[in-house]
């Protein structure tokens, strides 16, 4: 026993001395790892490159935007290499500005009248240019987002796992890795890319990756090939948060881990590593993440007798696709090189856009050109490339692409030749002889014309103050006034957005190349099933303001609001099917891509999209994020066959019966979709069918426009929680917690229950039933918003800022409670997150 | 080799006892809790506050006032009418209501909906100093004499108020004290 006394105390003081180490960050039997709780993100944000200055392009309104490429690192905006070839760069655009036109116009005077312009006076084939009326546009594009491919900053901070970010971001499904260094982290936490390489090929790419970063100024100036000296954070084993960056870790490195190839004993010298030097080298990803270059263009329409407006040229920077292009297809450590024979990567790789625009595989030798910002030349490096771009900004009127996605993604800080913020400027004609024009009259004013000695009227006569002319000019009373209403309409020119060459080489060397791509390789030929087709971005946001008029009248843009749409998502859907669905059990798969294909109906989108049109505000990027963190992994085959049914039975989009699942159960499948109780005798079908029912008698028949679908949730809730209901501080509502209609129940929330009446002496008999008792700090009440905007069930977090903050007000039935922040997505912004980002592929 | 006995024993309890207290206090701020990879959905709270979410109206429950059959032939005289929607029902209290009648097929074929929108019917006070039942009392007279012109009398009728609990009862309390459907 005294052995065992002094043996247990040793044992005490040795673990006192020796901490444990930290092996319960991650759960060893996931498939879905979770990373440990991450850096502060206060700590995280710091320029990347090996220059004094913050880099200007993540300058915004004179802040820094704190997006950050790679994961875990800081912000970096910067162009190193612009490819040359512009006809490579494949093209989208972003909806032309359409704008409306009224004015009051005069009978007989003027430049303008009825007289002058009118074609049923001055005859429809008359000339009357003189009459044309010019509109001018500016289209901002200020806050481009990338749109795809990778996470931002909000997102890595928001997600719940990395798994989640895997399903939905292209380098993250392929080439994330842990930002800790933890013993027992399943083998999973690293991606595909890292599962694949053999290990002496990973040390061999950290060697080549100090190498490129080491690069001699004068030897990047024939090669561009120089990689940012990336400085990161990382999670030791202790848990303590480190930052270091990739030239100190290579100095800390034996040199048998920089040369290359590494040295044949490189696993021992690797064991042999410290602790700390041995973390910063596991959690460095050694891939270029140096961006690449995009354009937005727009070469205005001219028109004779005017001033040419200038042509005008945004560049951006574009994070994410570099990193998955090298991680790709880099010769001797890309993804499918290394799935691939080396005589079949080489000769089948020939048709990529890349080998077009300069670079030489076999050599490693490129001829981009430097796209950096020259502060002390105030342009841009590839500012020769202007008059090329503005010469192709070709595309007049944008499409309605079908298919579209919206994912939350870094920004890509477009800036015009100057570094400045971008505006695109063009004038819109509306023709004289298109106008329409409606005659409109007005009661005359009356006024004194003469006074007598005590200032009373004596003589009155009928005036036109505010309207053109008497009607008695053409022949009517001079107790009235005339007037023409003149309306029109004008289609300015649509922006054209130059996406990166590379990006239609991820989408080869996953999907199109009918040799090599990770598609045609990893699928085997018999079970070839459509592959997920083509879909554009939606990225986020360009905006058109109304400039001016001229030359008389008042204009508005009718479409201020468009994405920017982008090439395009097949990769990460391809990528995405044949890690969530061909290579995962059919009973275990969680995505929505997974061919829902069900006997009575097919969830891809097409009924939402009958309802809301292509120019629906996407929801915050809080709501996407949420949505994919929270809501996305519940979406299983179960339930969306449910709301599948439901929209075949009932035409209620499937994904509004999702979001209404979600509000009341959780997308859970045992609960009901009425109340989000257990079903109790009914299945998930039968409930999803009498909520799209239930639905459509609240809308007053089949839905067919997002007014009515949004007051129809909003109804389908009851209503009760519409912000803008009226409210006062109640004096007796001030110190309580909840309003009721008992006494007790401001001290017991049992108590707080529907009554026939308010007991006397309850703090509703006492507050009364006009208005809420406290008052509700939501801010956007004036102008009175449409039914059901106001209401967090269906709206919250949709569209920012009016459904940024909104707030619960009842949380119990017929019990008012203080205003509480409904921190979550309404039943609306569910559904059109699931519209936007999650549209399975036919 | 030391001797157990009672007062010994109690001195190796407490040695044990301390050692396990100083090897977790130790351990415990070292082991991070995971994160859930799926969290659950916080469908009872909300920022921190309690809530008790509505319960569906319990159609069943109507048939214990008017049968079955009753309802059933009344509803066939008015289905053809169905789905009717009154829209921006003015009333004196300045509450504009929204009126849909209607039928679901899911549910028991005698029952309809009478529901009025734009009124809080968490406000259930049968008072004329309640707008809220003001406006129903109004929106609801109107439309008993609309169907009344048209044959239907609303007493023989399961309706459902709404799909909310608290809706049905406060609706029915109103109708009852306002004796509506007398």
């Amino acid at each position: 026993m005294k052995n065992f006394l002094f043996v247990l105390i040793i044992f005490v003081i040795f673990l006192k001395v020796f901490p444990a180490p930290v092996h319960a960050i991650i759960p060893t039997s996931s498939i879905t790892p979770t990373p440990p709780t991450s850096p502060t993100p206060s700590k995280v944000p710091f320029p990347t490159l090996d220059i004094p200055d913050v880099v200007p392009a993540c300058i915004v309104s004179g802040s820094r935007d704190e997006t950050i490429y790679p994961p875990n690192s800081a912000c970096y905006a910067e162009v190193k290499r612009t490819q040359i070839k512009v006809s490579t760069y494949p093209k989208t655009c972003i909806k032309e500005p359409t704008v409306s036109y009224a004015d009051t116009r005069t009978i007989k005077k003027g430049k303008y009248s009825h007289e002058a312009c009118d074609p049923s006076v001055v005859g429809a084939n008359a000339n009357n240019d003189p009459c044309n009326i010019y509109i001018t546009v500016t289209t901002d594009v200020s806050k481009a987002e990338l749109g795809s491919y990778g996470p931002s900053y909000d997102t890595i901070a928001s997600s719940a796992s990395a798994d989640f970010l895997a399903r939905t971001y292209l380098f993250n499904s392929l080439f994330d890795r842990p930002y800790y260094d933890t013993p027992g982290t399943p083998r999973e936490a690293w991606r595909t890319y890292w599962r694949l390489l053999p290990i002496n090929e990973q040390f061999n790419l950290v060697a080549q990756f100090f190498y490129l970063v080491n690069l001699s100024d004068s030897l990047d100036q024939s090669t561009l090939k120089k990689i940012n000296n990336t400085k990161w954070q990382y999670i030791d084993d202790n848990g303590s948060v480190k930052e270091t960056t990739v030239k100190k870790l290579a100095v800390a490195l034996p040199d048998c881990l920089k040369t290359i190839p590494v040295c044949p004993d490189f696993a021992k010298i690797y064991n042999g590593l410290n602790r700390n030097t041995k973390a910063a080298y596991d959690t460095l990803i050694p891939l270029s993440f140096n961006s690449l270059r995009g354009f937005i263009a727009l070469s205005p329409p001219s028109f004779p007798g005017r001033p040419p407006v200038p042509k005008t040229v945004s560049r951006e920077s574009m994070p994410y696709i570099e990193t998955i292009f090298a991680g790709l297809l880099s010769k001797r450590f890309g993804l499918l090189g290394n799935l691939q024979p080396s005589w079949l990567f080489t000769q089948s790789l020939f048709g990529l856009t890349d080998i077009n625009t300069g670079y030489d595989l076999s050599t490693g030798k490129d001829k981009y050109i430097l796209g950096q910002y020259m502060p002390n030349q105030n342009k841009f490096g590839d500012a020769d490339m202007n008059v090329t771009i503005l010469d192709n900004a070709d595309i007049a009127q944008c499409p309605d692409y079908p298919d579209v996605y919206h994912i939350s993604a870094p920004r890509t800080f477009p800036k015009n030749p100057k570094n400045e913020d971008p505006y695109h400027v063009q004038e819109i004609l509306i023709k004289g002889s298109s106008l329409d024009w409606k005659l409109d009259k007005k009661p005359a004013d009356l006024e004194c014309t003469a006074w007598d000695i005590h200032d009373n009227c004596i003589s009155e006569t009928y005036v036109c103050n505010s309207y053109p002319e008497h009607c008695s000019v053409i022949g009517g009373s001079h107790q009235e006034c005339c007037g023409y209403i003149v309306t029109g309409s004008g289609v300015g020119k649509a922006l054209t957005v130059f996406n990166n060459p590379k990006t239609t080489d991820l989408k080869q060397s996953v999907v199109g190349n009918t040799e090599v791509s990770l598609y045609n390789t990893l699928v085997p030929n018999a079970f070839l099933i459509p592959t997920p087709t083509d879909k554009k971005i939606d990225a986020p946001t360009s905006t058109h303001n109304l400039f001016s008029t001229e030359y008389t009248g008042d204009s508005s843009v009718k479409n201020p609001v468009n994405p920017i749409y982008r090439e395009n998502n097949l990769a990460q859907d391809t990528v995405h099917v044949i890690q969530n669905c061909w290579l995962v059990p059919s009973d275990q798969q969680f995505s929505s891509k997974c061919g829902l294909n069900i006997i009575a109906g097919t969830c891809d989108g097409t009924r939402f999209g009958e309802i809301v049109d292509s120019s629906v505000t996407p929801p915050s990027s809080k709501a996407e994020s949420y949505f994919s963190s929270y809501i996305l992994p519940k979406l299983i085959p179960e339930v969306m066959t449910a709301y599948s049914v439901g929209e075949a039975v009932t035409g209620v989009p499937c994904e509004v019966l999702a979001g209404i699942h979600y509000e009341e159960g959780g997308n859970d499948p045992t609960r009901s979709l009425q109340d989000g109780r257990p079903l109790s005798g009914m299945t998930l079908v039968q409930s999803a069918i009498l909520a799209g029912q239930e639905l459509n008698g609240k809308a007053g028949g089949e839905i067919s426009d997002l007014d009515t679908l949004i007051f129809a949730l909003s109804r389908y809730n009851g209503g009760g929680n519409s912000n803008c209901q009226p409210s006062f501080a109640c004096p007796a509502a001030a110190s309580l917690d909840r309003c009721g209609m008992t006494v007790a129940c401001a001290t017991d929330p049992g108590a707080c229950v529907c009554t026939s009446s308010s007991e006397i002496g309850s703090c509703r008999q006492i507050c009364g039933s006009a208005a809420f008792p406290w008052p509700i700090p939501y801010n956007f009440c004036s102008p009175h918003p449409k039914e059901g905007y106001d209401d967090p069930y269906a709206v919250d977090w949709w569209k920012s800022p009016e459904h940024d903050n909104m707030y619960l007000l009842f949380a119990y039935d017929c019990t008012q409670t203080p205003p509480v922040l409904h921190a979550r997505p309404g039943a609306f912004t569910a559904a059109l997150s699931l519209y936007l980002s999650s549209t399975p592929s036919p | 080799m030391i001797k157990i006995n009672k007062k010994n024993s109690f001195i190796v309890l407490g040695i044990i006892f301390i050692s396990v207290f100083v090897l977790l206090t130790n351990r415990l701020p070292n082991i991070k809790k995971p994160i859930s990879t799926a969290p659950l959905f916080p469908t009872d709270t909300i920022s921190g506050k309690e809530i008790l979410p509505p319960v569906k109206s319990n159609v069943s429950k109507l048939s214990e006032k008017i049968s079955d059959s009753i309802s059933q032939t009344e509803k066939d005289k008015l289905a053809p009418l169905l789905p009717i929607n009154i829209k921006n029902f003015s009333t004196s209290v300045k509450i504009p209501t929204n009126i849909n009648i209607f039928s679901v097929s899911s549910e028991p074929s005698q029952v309809i909906h009478l529901e009025i929108y734009g009124i809080n019917y968490n406000f259930p006070d049968p008072t004329l100093d309640n707008p809220h039942a003001v406006a129903f009392l109004e929106s609801f007279t109107h439309v008993k004499k609309l169907l009344f012109e048209k044959g239907i009398n609303l007493n023989n009728l399961q309706i459902l108020y709404g799909n909310r609990n608290y809706i049905q009862t406060t609706a029915e309390g109103w109708i009852k004290t306002f004796k509506l459907l007398p």
